[in-house]
């Protein structure tokens, strides 16, 4: 994908750069292509990509299954909002085996694994910029 | 913000709420709520245009929420677009069960939210513009009734004027009409070369009358501030108090009165016309009843001198009769003037015979007379 997104009319271009696994051109249509805004929530997965995990595998442990599917379905909107296809994709398959009550460790730990990747990603890519 | 459409959103998810803040701002007069009951506790004070809903929501889901709103008969109308992360039939059948309109799923493209946006937004002025219609359809039907009775007030009005047999009853009438419709005013009615001016306070009053005599020769319809005249030929209304901060009663007054008084103008020369005619009647019955006198009269004349002349010429008869004894006569001289007395006395008695006839004819054409005083 480019560096460089087109905006939508009248807009300056887009300076948020390439993102692995994130739509981002899309994804910022949906915040009216206000990279500024857009940038804040992608900076902000950092600390909350990985902490929704945790509290996702937290009420697994626990047994509060309920819980752990409100939270990945949470942590499923989000994802895909922010364009974040490759995770939205994985929350979705988590929800789904929590619902159904399925064993969950295969797809909670990718989901961890993806989150992590995507939250370093994201600090390299725009760490220096959104300072 | 560029409108004054309402939207509240709620969702848990400040990107969510982020994400619709960006997209529908322009268009929207939004706020957001992280749960349905901050966003209760708000349409208690303030009611949306609009609610776009997520479903899976910390305490009360979006599912009940919308049927809270649906049950309000304060917010019932107002179109509610679900939010959800799960596009499933059956999440689709819930959202409609539980009252929604519209459902989108997340995540959604912008153009799919501000298309939604749109459609719910149409509908709800939509629904205004029927509103306002079906106010203005009661509005006009008030209207109407209300028109309807001052036509009724009218129409009484026209049905009496016809049995009204002079210029006071016609102009009571006026009065009366006047007071029904809430007007206060005078009167003035011209029949032959009579006029008289009629108001609540009385009759011919000095004031009155002279501005009556001023605004008469001021066209069909005159107005001044809030008086309002009506001039015919035969009378002259004139309105005091014409209600001027309601044009549309004004209006239909106008008709109204201008109606009145001309129905009041026809009737006035009717009555002059049958005043006419009554007079012209009463003229020929006395005209006959002097005629009638006239052969009455003229038959006794005729009877007194037929007497007298039969009288007179028995008298004459006997006298000359008597006389023959006094002058000698001889037989043939007495009976040639005999035969000539008696040829001379018979065609007299024609003559009067005559006479009689004349007054069997006087005596019909009195009868006749009589036959047509009767009529």
């Amino acid at each position: 994908m480019d560096a460089s997104i087109d905006q939508a009319d009248h807009k300056p271009a887009s300076v948020i750069p390439t993102l692995r696994g994130v739509q981002t051109r899309e994804a910022l249509a949906r915040f009216a292509g206000d990279d500024a805004r857009y940038r804040h929530w992608l900076l902000e997965f950092i600390s909350h990509g990985p902490a929704a995990a945790s509290q996702i595998r937290e009420a697994i442990l626990n047994g509060s299954l309920e819980t752990a599917t409100v939270l990945a379905h949470s942590f499923k909107g989000r994802a895909g909002m922010l364009g974040m296809m490759e995770l939205h994709s994985i929350a979705q398959s988590l929800e789904m085996t929590l619902r159904n009550g399925e064993p969950t460790a295969l797809w909670l730990e990718e989901l961890e694994r993806t989150v992590a990747e995507m939250s370093r990603q994201i600090a390299d890519v725009l760490g220096d910029r959104s300072v | 913000m560029s409108s004054s459409f309402k939207v509240f959103v709620v969702d848990d998810d400040p990107v969510i709420l982020d994400i619709m803040r960006a997209i529908l701002e322009p268009d929207c007069a939004i706020q957001t709520f992280s749960s349905s009951e901050e966003c209760q506790a708000k349409v208690a004070v303030e009611k949306p245009d609009l609610f776009l809903l997520d479903i899976n929501l910390p305490g009360m889901d979006g599912y009940t929420f919308c049927r809270q709103i649906k049950d309000d008969g304060s917010l019932c109308n107002i179109p509610v677009i679900f939010v959800s992360g799960n596009d499933t039939i059956e999440e689709r059948i819930r959202g409609y069960d539980a009252g929604g309109e519209d459902f989108i799923v997340k995540p959604f493209e912008p153009e799919e939210l501000l298309r939604k946006f749109m459609v719910a937004q149409s509908m709800v002025l939509n629904q205004r513009s029927l509103r306002t219609q079906a106010e203005e359809a009661e509005m006009l039907s008030s209207l109407v009734m209300a028109s309807m009775d001052e036509t009724g007030i009218l129409l009484q009005f026209m049905s009496k004027l016809i049995a009204m047999e002079s210029a006071d009853e016609v102009a009571d009438g006026l009065l009366e009409l006047m007071g029904r419709y809430r007007l206060d005013g005078v009167v003035q009615t011209r029949l032959g070369s009579v006029t008289q001016t009629y108001s609540a306070a009385g009759r011919n009053l000095p004031l009155e009358v002279a501005v009556i005599e001023h605004v008469r020769n001021q066209g069909r319809i005159f107005e001044f501030r809030q008086r309002s005249v009506h001039n015919f030929e035969r009378v002259t209304l004139m309105i005091n108090n014409l209600p001027l901060s309601d044009p549309d009663y004004c209006g239909r007054l106008r008709d109204h009165l201008s109606v009145a008084a001309q129905g009041v103008d026809s009737r006035l020369k009717a009555l002059h016309v049958e005043d006419a005619n009554r007079r012209a009647q009463s003229g020929i019955q006395t005209a006959l009843e002097s005629v009638g006198d006239t052969i009455m009269e003229l038959h006794e004349a005729n009877q007194n001198n037929s007497e007298a002349s039969s009288k007179l010429i028995n008298d004459f008869q006997e006298t000359l009769l008597n006389s023959f004894y006094r002058l000698g006569l001889t037989d043939n001289q007495e009976q040639f003037l005999q035969n000539l007395l008696g040829d001379f006395m018979t065609r007299m008695a024609l003559l009067l015979n005559h006479g009689a006839e004349t007054q069997e004819t006087l005596q019909r054409l009195n009868a006749r007379l009589s036959e047509l005083r009767a009529l």
